[in-house]
């Protein structure tokens, strides 16, 4: 009797069970296909019309932006508010994270998604191929109609241009921004002036390296530190009179940079430096992210990258110890040729308009009267400082005193600023900045420009980065020892042998059409 | 327990095998006890010692950097919905699935088993994902951060594999009484299978819980991003990405080490805290006495 | 007697006639005898023909030089050239033993890793210290990449701990970081020290599914220590290694993208360059699509027919492999 009891409960749960499970089955179906939540801000170009007054219709613009912390500007933002007003459009901003910025890109590209401005970080392969098959505006013709805008820098404009055509504003940055940070007080200690050539340089690194600059008794100092990145390297192979990147030989004709006589000469440097103990032993694999540490905690007392780095250095020590005015920032040195400077592009990507949110060309043209009302003097400082009272203030000297903030407000909202004009305010600036500042501005007459950056070659697209990759890794087992001048030409003939011949061809080709 | 019939050999094995997992664990846990010392201590103090797990002055600035913002907690309570109902979806849709494809004489197995191997290794990729998530209208909603990854071919297989392990008289004598498919389902299989639900449950929440790559590609307001994306963001900024070019630091101020590590702790705390609770359940001894007649 | 063969073969096909329509009716009938089962697949072949199979279409891209702004219909037809580009590479041979040669070094000694400290986890007696070193071994499987980079470059670096321990026993200091010979070993180094705790997992979930009594009958028996490993453990758990193993198969042609990356430099290009770290430098001139799609494909093959392959061999050693 009581199996037959035990049987009947079994029976009538597993009923009830089964239907539970069809029930929950039924519901979660339901529930999936049914709420999704808020309603995506899909694309953004077909935008709701918010229409003020009958008369009234105002302009829209969307724009895809960058955000590095993931709290960008919202609308209620004085800088956003400011800048409507000012524009006199209706602006709706995205905001993609930085450090996927391509792969959302290019899933938004696929979806037929993109806002009519969009923020190119870079002239990437991918930027050339979605130009070339249309998904961009070809402005060449268009932009110069615009007064701001027409002021761009044409050695820019052109670094950015495709196939000779432009397909956006870039965003500038100073072209002579290279310059070493180093410590003044080790200099003064082992009693020597700013170096002014490349021996000069040596001898403050040796000192640096063996003089106890520190003072301490200790063994416990080098000279500068390098990491994975090439940069440093490139600066000097430029300074001992090699090309930047490409340059034009004595034939005529471009040439890579390591078939120069300045490139050799400066791997030349930078392996007696090794040797030396002069840099680093470590640096082929160290990464950028541990690039500072030596500079910071004390151990090295050089470092070649930007001129703004100085200011930063200055700052951890201020903050972190307490010391004040150790560090300072000089140009690059003057190599066996004269001054020779490493300049950047001049940018740090564009601000490009979308065929997806800029259907028709007065879509287009609407857009760069947006971005050059960005650029009258208004405009410029309202991007770049923020309103002032509420980001900033004037001191005695009209001087920009900017506010700090842990979390800055505006965050994204300068992304999309190009400044292809000069009419910033001036910023208070300690005396580091202003010598930063003054570095910049004398680099400006020993850059050497990159005659291919505005060329396209196919090869190269094809296989461009892997050969130079073949290169960059030849010249660092150069420097450490592990091949010799016979073993990097051989590289460098493997080099040719596979593509580079016709990439060097192709450029020629290219070069000769623009001549 | 000690008719474990000990010999010396056995001993000795005890000893090194209690030293040696004590030694792997602190190998394990002491990098880790580091990056938690770093969330505390001054920029000053990371960059100059190389090692150090108490740091000697202590300060809370990375942590205030991240709650600052309102972001930050909201991105998290985003990351616990989606992970709480991301592990109960996936295990409904892979427990489900995994129990007929362990029955031997279903039909089609055979077919069904290739086809789901076969997406163990082919994919469409990224944009074709994107393209399916967008024509479902489930772009900018967090059930396309839950539903794409609400069924892992691998933990499939596996948990199949599994279920094929139970003995078959367990299911007999309950047919025998008259309970249906499901009712075995439920009543007999699942709560034999309690080490392997706890261990799925684990792999499935913490898959939710670190990925980021879903929101990356498919929320596009940022109010809507869960905690991942925004550490992953903090982390890369402080490194400079992985890229290597000394980035555009103009204008963007990175935050200091302490936040990059600070940020780690608080990205893999609630894993940490609700580990152990799971762990009970890879314990010997949950089947203790089933098969009796 | 013996019929004629012609009279045998009609008989064959009318039989065969027969029994596929008695496979039908079967078939039919089996699933109409229990329903149920087939339903409860319903919810998960939804999934996989919505995320799985909807999306394939992504393989043809492959053969295409794909551009998202043109999309999938539009894009130019390329053929097989990204595979030619692919095979023809001088460098294709290295890659392929790089890549060869760091998974297999993985299978021979990241695979088993988590098994034996799995047995030997299993054989504490103390639950309190085994509960208590679970909870720490499986914290590195949470760290990222860069930072186990990171903490392996400080430790091992010319001036780092090890070296200094090396230097301070009279020993020549060993550059591991830039070495040749030191890259394979210091990659599963770092995958074992990561991976091994999470590893364990599954497999102390297959032994917590043993019945306790099995241990105590086999101890009154007089079995050994050894036999009672031998001889409930590790058949408790062969299963879930075969499977693991056969899985494994599928990813031979993979290597962790971040790991290999971080830990590549100029000196050890040599071992370090591998398909995925290939494809990633291909890609910076090159535009990401339909290269790496086609690479992925090739990697996706050679996977699936070791799975096949593997999964024959199982089953020809008398394990149910996956199907």
């Amino acid at each position: 009797m009581f199996k037959n009891e035990g049987e009947m409960k079994m029976k009538k749960k597993c009923k009830v069970l089964s239907f539970l499970f069809v029930l929950v089955l039924v519901v979660s179906v339901l529930v999936a296909c049914g709420d999704n939540g808020d309603q995506s801000t899909d694309a953004v170009s077909s935008s709701d019309n918010v229409s003020l007054t009958k008369e009234e219709k105002k302009k829209e613009i969307s724009i895809l932006s960058i955000t590095f912390t993931g709290t960008p500007a919202d609308e209620d933002e004085p800088t956003f508010r400011a800048l409507e007003e000012l524009t006199g459009y209706d602006i709706k901003i995205d905001y993609l994270l930085n450090s996927s910025y391509e792969d959302q890109l290019n899933t938004r590209m696929a979806a037929g998604n993109l806002p009519t401005l969009v923020v190119l970080t870079g002239k990437t392969a991918s930027f050339i191929n979605n130009a070339r098959v249309g998904a961009f505006w070809d402005i060449t013709d268009e932009y110069k109609n615009y007064p701001n805008l027409a002021e761009a820098n044409e050695v820019v404009m052109n670094n950015i241009s495709i196939d000779g055509r432009i397909y956006g504003i870039y965003r500038a940055r100073p072209l002579g921004r290279n310059g070493i940070s180093y410590r003044k007080d080790w200099l003064e200690n082992v009693g020597m002036e700013e170096p002014k050539t490349m021996d000069d340089l040596y001898n403050m690194l040796y000192a640096f390296t063996y003089n106890d600059p520190d003072q301490n008794g200790k063994d416990d100092t080098y000279g500068m530190t390098w990491c994975k990145w090439s940069g440093p390297l490139d600066q000097l192979n430029v300074a001992f009179g090699g090309h930047n990147v490409w340059g034009v030989g004595e034939d005529g004709k471009l040439e890579p940079e390591f078939v120069t006589e300045g490139y050799i000469e400066s791997m030349k440097f930078a392996k007696k430096l090794y040797e030396e103990g002069l840099i680093n032993k470590d640096f082929p694999a160290m990464e950028t992210s541990d690039w500072q540490m030596d500079f910071k905690n004390g151990k090295s007392g050089v470092y070649i990258d930007v001129s703004d780095q100085a200011n930063r250095f200055q700052n951890y020590f201020i903050d972190e110890k307490g010391i004040e005015d150790n560090v300072w920032v000089m140009g690059m040195v003057e190599g066996p040729h004269g001054k020779r400077v490493l300049p950047t592009s001049g940018h740090s990507g564009f601000v490009a308009i979308s065929k997806n949110g800029a259907p028709k060309e007065e879509d287009m043209r609407d857009a760069l009267q947006f971005l050059d009302i960005l650029n009258t003097e208004e405009g410029q400082n309202l991007l770049n400082y923020g309103v002032e009272g509420v980001h900033y203030n004037f001191n005695d000297k009209h001087e920009v005193v900017t506010m700090k903030f842990d979390s800055d407000p505006r965050e994204g909202l300068n992304q999309f600023m190009t400044n292809v004009v000069d009419k910033l305010y001036p910023m208070e600036q300690k005396p580091i900045q202003e010598r930063a500042f003054e570095v910049q501005k004398e680099n400006i007459e020993y850059v050497v420009a990159n005659p291919a950056e505005p060329l396209t070659s196919d090869t190269y697209a094809e296989k461009g980065s892997q050969l130079e990759q073949l290169i960059s890794d030849a010249r660092v087992q150069f420097i450490v020892g592990q091949i010799d001048e016979k073993g990097f030409q051989e590289i460098v003939d493997r080099w040719y042998a596979q593509g580079g011949q016709e990439i060097v061809n192709e450029f020629n080709k290219a070069y000769e059409a623009i001549k | 327990m000690n008719n474990r019939n000990d010999t010396w050999l056995s001993r000795f094995f005890d000893v090194f095998n209690v030293i040696f997992l004590a030694a792997f664990s602190i190998a394990t846990i002491v990098p880790f006890l580091y990056v938690i010392g770093c969330s505390f201590a001054t920029e000053a103090e990371i960059v100059e010692k190389p090692f150090f797990i108490i740091p000697s002055v202590f300060q809370f600035e990375a942590y205030k950097y991240i709650f600052s913002s309102q972001a930050l907690p909201r991105a998290f309570l985003i990351s616990v919905f989606v992970t709480l109902v991301g592990t109960f979806i996936a295990m409904f849709f892979t427990l489900t699935m995994a129990y007929p494809l362990s029955k031997k004489n279903l039909v089609g197995r055979n077919v069904l088993l290739s086809l789901i191997t076969f997406t163990l290794v082919f994919g469409g990729g990224m944009i074709p994902t994107f393209l399916v998530i967008k024509g479902l209208k489930l772009l900018n909603t967090y059930w396309a951060l839950i539903l794409p990854g609400a069924l892992s071919t691998w933990n499939l297989i596996i948990v199949k594999n599994f279920f094929q392990e139970i003995p078959q008289e367990m299911e007999d004598s309950a047919k025998v009484d008259g309970c249906s498919t499901i009712g075995i389902f439920v009543r007999i299989i699942l709560p034999l299978s309690m080490p392997v639900i706890a261990t799925f449950s684990l792999f499935y929440a913490v898959g939710y819980w670190n990925n980021y790559r879903s929101s990356l590609l498919y929320i596009s307001d940022n109010k809507k991003w869960p905690l991942q994306i925004m550490l992953r963001q903090i982390v890369l900024l402080a490194s400079g990405n992985i890229d290597g070019a000394s980035f555009d630091q103009e204008y963007v101020r990175p935050p200091a080490e302490s936040v990059r590590n600070a940020v780690i702790v608080f990205g893999t705390l609630p894993i940490l805290i609700v580990y152990p609770f799971l762990q009970k359940h890879f314990t010997k001894g949950v089947m203790i006495g089933a098969v009796k007649g | 007697m013996t019929l004629p063969n012609q009279h045998i073969q009609y008989k064959k096909e009318n039989v065969k006639k027969q029994s596929s329509k008695i496979k039908r009716q079967s078939i039919f009938k089996t699933i109409k005898k229990d329903p149920w089962l087939y339903i409860l697949l319903i919810p998960g072949i939804l999934h996989f023909i919505v995320f799985k199979y909807a999306p394939m279409w992504g393989i043809l891209i492959a053969f295409q030089d794909y551009n998202p702004y043109l999309g999938f219909w539009k894009s130019p037809w390329v053929g097989c050239k990204h595979f030619i580009d692919f095979f023809t590479n001088p460098d294709f041979k290295r890659l392929f033993v790089n890549t060869l040669s760091i998974s297999f070094y993985s299978i021979i000694f990241s695979f088993p890793a988590p098994i034996i400290l799995a047995l030997m986890l299993n054989e504490i007696r103390k639950q309190w210290y085994k509960r208590t070193i679970q909870t720490l071994i499986y914290v590195p499987h949470f760290l990222s990449w860069v930072i186990v980079a990171s903490l392996t470059f400080t430790l091992f670096n010319s001036t780092g701990v090890v070296n200094r321990v090396f230097l301070s026993m009279g020993r020549n200091g060993i550059p591991f970081l830039t070495n040749i010979e030191s890259f394979r070993p210091m990659i599963i180094g770092q995958t074992i020290w990561k991976e091994t705790g999470w590893g364990t997992i599954i497999f102390l979930a297959a032994m917590a599914g043993v019945d306790m009594e099995q241990y105590e009958a086999a101890i009154v028996d007089g079995a050994s220590r050894f036999k009672q490993l031998w001889h409930i453990t590790l058949p408790s758990i062969r299963s879930t290694i075969v499977v693991l193993l056969i899985l494994r198969m599928g990813s031979v042609l993979d290597n962790g993208f971040d790991q290999i990356f971080l830990m590549s430099n100029s000196l050890n290009r040599s071992v370090s360059e591998v398909f995925d770290t290939y494809v990633y430098i291909m890609g910076i001139t090159r535009g990401a699509f339909s290269y790496s799609t086609a690479v992925g494909l090739f990697k996706s093959l050679i996977g699936i027919i070791l799975i096949f392959s593997a999964n024959k061999l199982a089953k020809r050693v008398g394990d149910s492999g996956i199907f």
